[in-house]
């Protein structure tokens, strides 16, 4: 009896050696095609959109991609692909409800990539979450945090709670506020917070800055110095105006409001406020 | 001061070892070689620079160039500024209906260092203040000047700096048109040169209505009006845009930006 050795893996797997080399060829050639094509893809689609878009279709690319190669693989060694997919309804239906979180997840990240509240780099506020979108995922989106810590969030609570983006507009208005004492004049410092303000070539000359009175405070007046400037600068000029505030106080005489409290004795006398003396050893 | 002179400023310099001094308004520009590395460092002074005063101050910074071979010559060109110039007129200007009116304002230029066409650096020769233009769904950053804006001007040698932009304005709506603010983009402007005057090429501006944005036509060559001109500078839009429609003038009718939205908070 003859027996040619490619013929031998028919008796036992049902398909011959020359199928199997061309599904192990298909495989192993295929999928790093699948691989480079996604990449290739996505930095195109990153270029010409967005980098949350170009993220997407390489993951697209590579799932499906991957998905397709094994179904192909599997139907050329004789496997029967109906009774896989069957079972894989069946499994399907049962991991849906078992998964009803990560399905919900799914279809919010959906919903963020169309809706768009935020991209890649911005920097958003989750609950008391603060960082830079690193990526936006089926599932979850990652955030980098300012002190360099990865934070995680399901898609479902974002779409679920309150977001805040804070790069989303080209500027933003930076409040400062100051105290300063009763003794002062508002019309006074209002001009020294302004012409600071002014000065300051990266506080924008439009929206213009702006000084309001927040209320006479238990200390002194309280006021909010408003200044406009572009996002990029929002730190820079936060920390440099506020030194250049203290430093025209202290140069104009401007007293910087500081707590103070009045005590009053509790006698049958008038209210008269407390005194210091000295040699109080007989009292 | 030598500096005035046309063929000295926007030229090409010779570059040697020794630190040299370039001056424009209250730019100082030093330069030298240090065999195949060019070494520049600039700062800028408040008021006008006397000739004496070119003392390298102790705390400023050099930037330095890694070249493929020595450098013997740099050229020295002006450029306009990387963002529009929103320009607040020093006196408030209104257009009636149908007329039109031909007005000239200064700005500030940059200076842009090149060597064999290759531009190494862009200096502000004086530093304009940042602003925004627009409203918070719709602006742009720009930068910020308050000018005379007439209609008649002369040129100025002595601030060689700063380039005359002629507007012409054209109100081809039915309503008063009121200037608050116009917003100039220079990035599309070229440059040229007569008689030791910088001046860009005129910008026609058609107001269409404060529910219209404005038609902008850019004219090609330098204005007409000076005769020979000699075109030092390129726009910076790589695209030309012969005409294009922006808005460009802000009224009393529009909102005052965002700052309206902080005003009526609370």
């Amino acid at each position: 009896m003859e027996i040619i050795v490619w013929d031998i893996p028919s008796h036992f797997f049902g398909f011959k050696i020359s199928t199997l080399l061309r599904s192990l060829i298909l495989f192993f050639l295929v999928i790093p095609i699948i691989f480079l094509l996604s990449r290739v893809a996505s930095k195109y689609f990153s270029k010409h959109y967005s980098p949350q878009t170009g993220m997407v279709v390489k993951k697209v690319i590579k799932y499906v991609g991957t998905f397709l190669v094994l179904f192909t693989v599997l139907y050329d060694l004789g496997f029967s692909i109906g009774p896989v997919l069957g079972a894989a309804g069946i499994v399907g239906i049962a991991i849906g409800f078992a998964s009803q979180t990560t399905i919900s997840n799914i279809i919010s990240g959906i919903f963020l990539i169309t809706e768009r509240p935020f991209v890649v780099d911005d920097m958003i506020e989750v609950g008391n979450v603060i960082g830079q979108v690193m990526s936006i995922d089926v599932l979850s989106i990652k955030i980098r945090t300012p002190d360099n810590k990865l934070v995680r969030i399901p898609n479902e609570t974002i779409l679920k709670g309150t977001l805040t983006n804070i790069t989303y507009f080209p500027v933003r208005r930076l409040d400062i506020n100051v105290a300063v004492s009763y003794k002062e004049s508002f019309d006074a410092v209002q001009k020294i917070l302004l012409d600071i303000a002014l000065k300051n070539c990266l506080c924008l000359q439009e929206p213009e800055p702006t000084v309001r009175f927040n209320g006479l405070g238990d200390s002194g007046m309280n006021l909010m110095l408003a200044v406009w400037v572009e996002k990029a600068d929002f730190l820079t000029v936060r920390n440099k105006i506020h030194d250049e505030i203290k430093k025209t106080f202290d140069k104009e005489g401007i007293e910087i409001a500081l707590p103070r409290l009045s005590i009053y004795t509790n006698t049958q006398k008038p209210t008269n406020p407390m005194t210091c003396t000295e040699n109080t050893k007989d009292s | 001061m030598e500096q005035v002179c046309e063929n000295k400023i926007w030229t090409s310099i010779e570059v040697s070892d020794e630190v040299n001094l370039f001056q424009i308004g209250p730019l100082r520009l030093w330069y030298k070689v240090c065999g195949k590395e060019l070494w520049t460092a600039y700062d800028r002074k408040g008021e006008e620079i006397s000739s004496n005063d070119t003392a390298i101050p102790e705390n400023t910074i050099w930037s330095r160039w890694a070249l493929k071979k020595k450098t013997e010559q740099l050229q020295f060109k002006p450029t306009f500024p990387d963002r529009a110039i929103t320009i607040k007129p020093e006196s408030h200007l209104k257009v009636a209906p149908g007329a039109q009116i031909t007005v000239y304002t200064r700005i500030p230029i940059w200076l842009r260092i090149e060597r064999e066409k290759s531009v190494l650096s862009e200096i502000p020769i004086v530093v304009l203040s940042k602003t925004y233009f627009g409203t918070y769904a719709r602006g742009e950053q720009c930068y910020w000047i308050s000018s005379g804006v007439r209609s008649s001007i002369e040129a100025d040698t002595s601030r060689p700096f700063l380039a005359i932009c002629p507007l012409e304005i054209i109100n081809g709506s039915q309503e008063e048109l009121f200037i608050g603010k116009i917003c100039l983009r220079v990035p599309e402007l070229s440059l040229y040169l007569c008689e030791n005057q910088l001046w860009a090429n005129k910008t026609q501006i058609n107001f269409r209505g404060s529910n219209d944005i404005s038609r902008i036509v850019i004219e090609k060559n330098g204005p007409k009006e000076m005769g020979k001109t000699r075109l030092v500078s390129g726009p910076r839009s790589l695209e030309q845009r012969k005409g294009f429609a922006a808005k460009t003038f802000e009224t009393l009718k529009d909102l005052p930006g965002l700052g309206f939205l902080m005003k009526y908070a609370d």
